[in-house]
């Protein structure tokens, strides 16, 4: 059981991460990443109205007839991203418009919508809470890290603090983050690809020993091989 | 398909099930707006809580004289009168245009005036702070910072608030300190015109939507010397120009005083070609009232582009001198 959850887990925030893996939600990443406080707050809100909608539309999808799921989604994920807009005017007024238009823009997110169709209709509501946690903390790391790096590049700051006088305007327009972007889904699918390559080498290396340890009688790394 | 057939078929279902979600959801907001709805006056105390900041202030909140909100360099949304320990002092949103890429800077601006009326008019005695607060395509706005806000309304003068002429306030975001200064020299005309009783003289003479109010003109024999300051049009800031108009309606001099342009390559593309002019020509190339802003035409009269807004001034202020020449002979001057 907390295999699954991990696996889950690992796979919203590694494995499938929406960003850099699936290049899901480019919009809100292009837009808000020139500052690293915006990044988050987005991602935050983004965690939000995900986990709701999976849950949500976990719960409904034995009563979601098939030919109008798709509308349903929609309906749910729209309220969902309304009350947040309500919420944040009301209580947290400076992120609502630090967030501006693209607040209202998690409604069209491919994230949200993808999640829903991909999982959260063929899934308990717990595993929806944690698929939608998951990518949702995967987008949101992503937009951090990429919100830091543009921020310290193009304002000479981090989270509006001021670091150096230097900066590279570049990096505080779209354009910049549009590079940062596309480096950064370099870096993290070379990380990951070296990962999942020496993962594999070493089940091979191990199955190899087993084979050989097999035919010389030795003890098996069974467990070794399943680790 | 019978009535008890479509209640048990799918599209029944799907109908059903949709109009369900939209009911529970309209509900379910409906609700929610009640709890978080946002009413005017707390919007309005977090604005003046972002111009003071940590202070407690008290202030009346004032309709919008439509008749002085609207310019072509900005627009202002709302108007406060401070009250209690900031007595004197006005708070105005102004949308400032003529950003980059036409885009517009939205700014709370305090000022301090003295209060007055037609009869007894009073004085705008200068801004106190400008806090920007929202933005349409201004990538570089970061780049206008506290120090170059308060170098621009250190360096009011006759003409307002300029950003360029012997300013040398340097930003790296030209259009939008333009757009800034547009809502500043907004906020300055409307405290003048609503609060301090200080209304354009010119608003009922032809093409004057480009002329200050602090423009002066003598009349002698049948010669008028104008001294025409005209608004900011962003990034070119408000121009003070000496136009001479003789007899024949006709203009003898035209000479630049105080240059608005944003530099030394604009200026050189100013159009040169005044003396001898009369209105016809130039309303022939901005408009009869100046509503033609743009500069298809400008091509066709020999003017050079590369400063289109410095020339529209330029231009704006022959037409008015040569448009209202019959006006100022009949009101006698008033310098």
């Amino acid at each position: 059981m907390m295999n699954k959850y991990k696996k889950i887990t690992l796979d919203g925030i590694i494995f499938n991460n929406p960003t850099f893996i699936l290049v899901l939600g480019t919009c809100p990443t292009l837009g808000l990443i020139s500052s690293a406080l915006s990044a988050l707050e987005m991602g935050l809100a983004v965690i939000v109205v995900l986990t709701l909608s999976n849950m949500i539309i976990s719960a409904l999808r034995k009563l979601i007839p098939n030919e109008v799921r798709i509308p349903c989604y929609i309906v749910v994920i729209a309220t969902l991203v309304t009350l947040i807009r309500m919420v944040l005017d009301k209580l947290l007024p400076s992120v609502y418009e630090a967030l501006g238009g693209f607040l209202a823009l998690i409604v069209v997110n491919c994230i949200i919508l993808g999640r829903a169709e991909a999982f959260a209709n063929k899934h308990t509501v717990a595993e929806s809470a944690v698929d939608g946690l998951a990518n949702g903390a995967g987008f949101t790391i992503a937009l951090t890290v990429m919100g830091v790096i543009c921020e310290f590049l193009g304002k000479g700051s981090l989270f509006g603090l001021k670091i150096m006088e230097f900066s590279i305007g570049l990096f505080g327009t779209p354009a910049g983050s549009f590079i940062v972007f596309g480096l950064s889904i370099c870096a993290f699918t070379a990380i990951i690809d070296k990962f999942l390559r020496a993962k594999r080498v070493k089940a091979n290396r191990l199955a190899r020993e087993n084979l050989l340890g097999a035919a010389q009688g030795s003890v098996p790394a069974e467990k070794e091989v399943k680790a | 398909m019978t009535t008890k057939e479509f209640f048990k078929s799918t599209a029944f279902k799907c109908i059903a099930v949709l109009l369900s979600i939209v009911l529970i959801c309209g509900i379910l907001l409906t609700f929610c707006n009640a709890l978080f709805f946002v009413s005017d006056e707390e919007r309005a105390a977090r604005a003046v809580a972002k111009v003071f900041p940590g202070e407690e202030v008290t202030f009346e909140t004032d309709d919008v004289n439509a008749k002085y909100s609207q310019a072509s360099g900005y627009t202002v949304n709302r108007a406060y009168t401070m009250t209690g320990e900031h007595q004197g002092e006005y708070l105005v949103e102004v949308v400032g245009k003529g950003g980059y890429k036409s885009g517009t800077v939205t700014c709370w601006i305090l000022a301090s005036a003295v209060a007055g009326d037609v009869a007894n008019p009073g004085s705008f005695t200068g801004i106190e702070k400008v806090v920007i607060t929202d933005n349409q395509k201004q990538s570089f706005i970061g780049y206008i910072t506290e120090d170059a806000l308060q170098q621009v309304i250190d360096g009011q003068n006759n003409e307002g608030f300029s950003a360029y002429s012997g300013s040398g306030v340097t930003t790296g975001a030209t259009f939008s300190l333009g757009a800034i200064v547009s809502a500043m020299n907004g906020a300055k005309t409307y405290i003048e015109s609503v609060y301090c009783g200080l209304a354009n003289p010119y608003e009922s003479w032809t093409a004057s939507s480009m002329i200050d109010r602090t423009t002066t003109y003598t009349v002698s024999g049948d010669t008028v010397t104008y001294s025409i300051v005209t608004v900011s049009n962003s990034p070119a800031s408000a121009f003070t120009i000496t136009v001479v108009v003789g007899g024949d309606k006709k203009i003898s001099e035209f000479t630049i005083v105080t240059d608005g342009s944003t530099g030394a390559n604009y200026s050189s593309n100013i159009y040169t070609g005044f003396v001898g002019k009369d209105a016809a020509f130039f309303a022939g190339i901005i408009g009869e009232n100046g509503e033609n802003d743009t500069n298809s035409n400008y091509g066709a009269n020999g003017i050079a582009t590369g400063a289109t807004k410095s020339n529209y001034l330029c231009l704006s202020a022959a037409l008015f001198a040569t448009a209202n020449y019959d006006t100022a002979v009949a009101e006698g001057g008033n310098a």
